[in-house]
């Protein structure tokens, strides 16, 4: 059938559809069988319906689903956090590790050795700080220092020992460098060289038996007889010092502060305290300038009276 | 323009699009492969996807992606030849006053019409079932199936032909 060719085609039934057919086509189609057949079958299918969909129920599902998943990213998330800070502190560990100081310290009334890597060796005094370069040290032979020690230092390079008034500098020798409240050297054996930081100051050479200090920017160097520092016998020797010296150096050995208000400190001192024993230590200090001492409970306070 | 959008992370927010895009999205997949469960499997492993993805997906362009993620996931799965559109229900229609034959006569004559419909080309099946079952209009089917309007067009009018070979012959006037 002519006609109906012409109605059943594709082209023809999509220009319907969008609406493009003209009024004549239009008529035309619509008294068509085509037209009833198709609108036959429209009518029946637009009676059906979709599928019945519990949407609650799915959610329901889903949300459950959510929430069991949803711990997992949280993990996953901390996981990276916890990987990048790990990184981080590691990058931090390796890089004060590899470029970073080694650091001795000694607390109140304790003493330390240390040898260093070329057989040199660091006796620490009571609360003092000793620090050097963990790598390529032997190129650069130099430490930090502050507080008191006693330097055996086996020849070889410059050795140097920086404090924070100025460079000590070696080439293999024993001294003591004393860095409390002024910088005392002593040179037991070979040479030092000490040159302040100020850089108005010359540089002091010190030879065997020759004992510099530096205290308000002026340097005195005197001799000396003993052949090792007092402390490292176990006690600290004055002469013609400062009282307050001696209660400074009571409290680096011993963990305790004094009360001395009424005291005038600036009395000059000679004799020497063990390190071993509070007591006595007080009691030959005290006892010489006339002064009574008394120690709390606790053993941290001693408080000072005529 | 710039008003902000709403998080799709928020459970309501997520709740809303569900409720608001479930039920068509999953007869969408149900009229391509004809298993409501497969279907429903599919669409609620896309909300699944949706909610761990919920801060990449805007809120305005969540329908096209619920559509494009479900009709991609229809597509990895394999299997979906044969096709029985057993969950297509006749709406229950006025039929106080209708003979018992005639009644049967309607009866086949849905079931043929669901056994054709089930039985054309995939494509044309979905964009047959979205305008005359989900009375979506050809723009909205176009958008849907992210192809053109002519396109959408012409698969029904391929559709309607391809109804009518089978179903024609059943019809008296």
């Amino acid at each position: 059938m002519p006609m109906e060719e012409k109605y059943a085609n594709e082209d023809f039934l999509s220009r319907w559809l969008a609406g493009e057919l003209t009024e004549e086509e239009l008529e035309g189609f619509r008294t068509s069988d085509v037209y009833r057949e198709l609108m036959a079958i429209d009518e029946e299918a637009k009676k059906l319906s979709g599928p019945e969909i519990d949407v609650e129920k799915a959610l329901a599902l889903v949300t459950d689903k959510n929430q069991q998943s949803k711990k997992e990213p949280k993990v996953r998330r901390l996981w990276r956090i916890s990987a990048a800070a790990a990184s981080i502190a590691l990058l931090f560990v390796g890089y004060t590790y590899f470029f970073g100081n080694v650091t001795y310290s000694t607390g109140i009334g304790e003493k330390e050795s240390v040898l260093l890597a070329d057989g040199s060796l660091i006796e620490l005094n009571a609360n003092s700080t000793l620090s050097y370069k963990r790598f390529g040290w032997e190129d650069d032979r130099a430490v930090n220092f502050d507080g008191e020690a006693f330097f055996d230092i086996r020849s070889g390079k410059d050795f140097k020992v920086r404090t924070r008034q100025g460079t000590v500098s070696v080439l293999g020798t024993r001294f003591n460098i004393k860095n409390r409240k002024d910088l005392k050297i002593q040179c037991y054996e070979g040479t030092v060289v000490f040159s302040p930081l100020s850089s108005h100051l010359e540089p002091t050479q010190l030879s065997e038996g020759m004992e510099m200090d530096f205290n308000n920017s002026t340097i005195r160097t005197n001799n000396f007889t003993e052949q090792t520092p007092d402390w490292k016998n176990g006690f600290s020797r004055f002469s013609q010092q400062p009282f307050s010296e001696v209660l400074e150096e009571l409290s680096v050995q011993f963990p305790v502060t004094f009360e001395a208000n009424s005291i005038q400190t600036d009395r000059l001192f000679t004799g020497q305290f063990t390190h071993q024993n509070l007591e006595n230590a007080l009691k030959t200090t005290m006892e010489p300038m006339g002064l009574k001492y008394h120690i709390s409970a606790d053993k941290r306070i001693v408080t000072l009276s005529e | 323009m710039t008003e902000q959008e709403p998080s799709i992370c928020e459970q309501k927010v997520y709740e809303k699009i569900f409720r608001t895009h479930y039920e068509t999205v999953t007869r969408y997949i149900y009229y391509k492969c004809g298993d409501l469960q497969q279907a429903e499997d599919i669409v609620q492993n896309v909300f699944v996807k949706l909610w761990k993805l919920c801060s990449s997906v805007s809120f305005s362009k969540v329908k096209a992606y619920l559509y494009r993620a479900a009709n991609n996931a229809f597509i990895n799965e394999k299997e979906h030849e044969k096709i029985v559109l057993k969950h297509l229900k006749q709406s229950t229609i006025s039929i106080d006053h209708e003979s018992p034959d005639y009644l049967m006569e309607v009866e086949q004559f849905h079931e043929k019409l669901k056994n054709a419909i089930a039985s054309l080309p995939q494509k044309e099946r979905e964009v047959y079932l979205l305008s005359r079952v989900e009375k979506k209009t050809y723009a909205e089917i176009a958008e849907i199936t992210e192809i053109g309007i002519k396109a959408v067009e012409r698969r029904m009018s391929r559709a309607l032909l391809g109804l009518r070979d089978v179903l024609g012959k059943e019809l008296k006037f």
